[in-house]
């Protein structure tokens, strides 16, 4: 049975990321151990709240080069939320920061948009985006599929085609989720988005 | 409609709870028992919530919560946000919850004796998790007043003040009821609703008073709450269907109480005044009227099961 890590390294809530994935039975470890992610068959970064902290949170841990070194062992990994926007090179929230760099772009702030607020917090659609979904984590999905969204930042990929879905927000449209070869995110919460986050956690599984 | 012009409202189920049971009072006294809280939850589940907020109604009264276990099964069911709200007095308090499987929780009775306690939960846990639970009870001169402990203790705290400083000391929402209108159906209180949404810049999720589908519709046509918790019509509604086709009671068990819906006119005689209808009905109803709510494609099959 492949072993599913998610990395812990103590910022935010995941009872309930690693709930949905023991929904479908697998083996599924939350850890903090350079040994247990090393070997994980998938590996799962979330993260919730600063980008900076969990930076500095997953640099105390000793957690970047081992989090870096699986991310070249060319196995899958899915960031969720915070954890997508860290697999990018830089963020602009408080201050300029390093990312991991796994994926070359940068995190910016949501701008105001009339009717929205920020953080933006609630269901969106999941559009269309640069790949097709096939063989991807939203295989099988329609289009305008709804996901549960808390977040203030979003991500924006360098290379366009590593955009997977948009979501709309306000006059414009910012990516809700990536694929980058073995790396996979998304900005919404899949624990939290009903039949469809589910659907995201099985299709991962089943990658 | 321009998709452009505003967020997905959200709809959410709120299940009041006393013991381990799903309650439902009038302005916050007079309750009656309808059954098991985790059923219903996960039935709303099924039917497209978009959150579900667990409600001890009498925790800070006897200075307890109970949802412990109604949360820790549910959890492992829905995959929806889950917030609970009802006697949550510590950082251990939330920290237990969010381990049993809550996502937020809302926060009433502590906040007002100690302000500083809002503060240190976001800092601890962060904005979206930590819910400020209004309950607001209109006095003179379009002034209202925030209570605590389920509608029961007066505190003084003029609402509209409470609510300014709670989202400067970090709160990420406001659920906001309204003891004069909770549970009675006669409408919301759309002015008390107005004065929030306008005073913050925080989500506002709008409660206390819907009796029928139109309640809904006309408050988010008058005002624009980010979210709007639902009880009386989706749980009488629930029981409704369930008296209406008597053949299947039988198969709810202890999921409802059988002898509050066994009697049809006693059950129709509580639910006067309330244009009950399930989840599904309401966001069609919605939708059609140009709201903007998150439709649920496979919602149908579940609804075929009652």
């Amino acid at each position: 049975m492949q072993k599913i890590v998610i990395v812990d390294y103590e910022l935010g809530n995941i009872n309930n990321i690693f709930r949905a994935f023991r929904h479908f039975k697998v083996d599924v470890k939350v850890s903090h151990k350079k040994e247990e992610i090393a070997f994980a068959d998938k590996l799962i970064l979330p993260g919730v709240g600063a980008f900076s902290k969990a930076m500095a949170d997953l640099r105390k841990k000793d957690l970047i080069d081992p989090i870096k070194e699986y991310a070249k062992s060319g196995k899958h990994l899915m960031g969720i939320c915070l954890g997508l926007q860290l697999l990018f090179a830089k963020s602009h929230e408080f201050g300029l920061h390093d990312g991991l760099a796994l994926v070359e772009g940068e995190v910016v702030k949501l701008g105001k948009e009339k009717g929205f607020k920020v953080p933006f917090m609630g269901w969106s659609e999941l559009l269309k985006g640069e790949q097709t979904w096939e063989g991807t984590i939203l295989e099988g999905f329609a289009e305008k599929t709804f996901a549960y969204f808390v977040h203030s930042f979003y991500v924006v990929p360098k290379r366009i085609e590593n955009i997977l879905s948009y979501t709309q927000y306000g006059h414009y449209k910012f990516c809700s989720s990536i694929r980058s070869g073995n790396l996979h995110g998304i900005q919404f919460h899949p624990e939290l988005s009903g039949k469809a986050g589910l659907k995201i956690i099985e299709n991962f599984i089943n990658l | 409609m321009d998709n452009f012009n505003s967020q997905t409202i959200r709809i959410i189920p709120r299940l009041d709870i006393k013991s381990e049971n799903l309650v439902k009072g009038i302005r916050f006294e007079g309750i009656r028992v309808l059954g098991k809280p985790e059923w219903f939850a996960e039935l709303y589940y099924e039917e497209g919530a978009d959150e579900i907020i667990f409600n001890d109604v009498v925790a800070s009264l006897y200075g307890r919560n109970s949802l412990k276990d109604i949360v820790k099964k549910t959890a492992e069911e829905i995959f929806i946000p889950m917030t609970v709200c009802g006697g949550i007095r510590s950082i251990a308090d939330i920290s237990s919850l969010l381990k049993y499987g809550a996502d937020k929780v809302a926060i009433n009775t502590a906040a007002i004796h100690n302000p500083k306690f809002l503060g240190d939960a976001v800092k601890e846990f962060g904005s979206q998790c930590i819910v400020l639970y209004v309950e607001a009870k209109k006095r003179d001169n379009d002034k209202y007043e925030a209570l605590c402990c389920g509608g029961r203790e007066q505190t003084g705290v003029d609402v509209f003040e409470w609510v300014k400083k709670c989202e400067s000391l970090g709160v990420g929402e406001i659920l906001l009821t309204s003891v004069d209108q909770d549970g009675t159906g006669l409408g919301f209180d759309i002015k008390l609703i107005e004065k929030i949404v306008s005073l913050v810049d925080i989500p506002v999720i709008a409660s206390s008073g819907a009796g029928k589908k139109e309640d809904i519709l006309n408050l988010m046509h008058k005002t624009k709450p980010d979210a709007v918790s639902v009880s009386s019509i989706l749980h009488y509604g629930i029981l409704s269907r369930i008296v209406a086709d008597k053949a299947l009671s039988g198969e709810f068990g202890e999921n409802v109480n059988i002898d509050f819906i066994a009697n049809k006119d006693r059950l129709d005689f509580i639910t006067k005044g309330f244009t009950c209808l399930s989840l599904i009905e309401l966001k069609e109803y919605l939708s059609n009227g140009e709201i903007k709510v998150r439709s649920v494609i496979d919602a149908k099959d579940c609804y075929s099961r009652l």
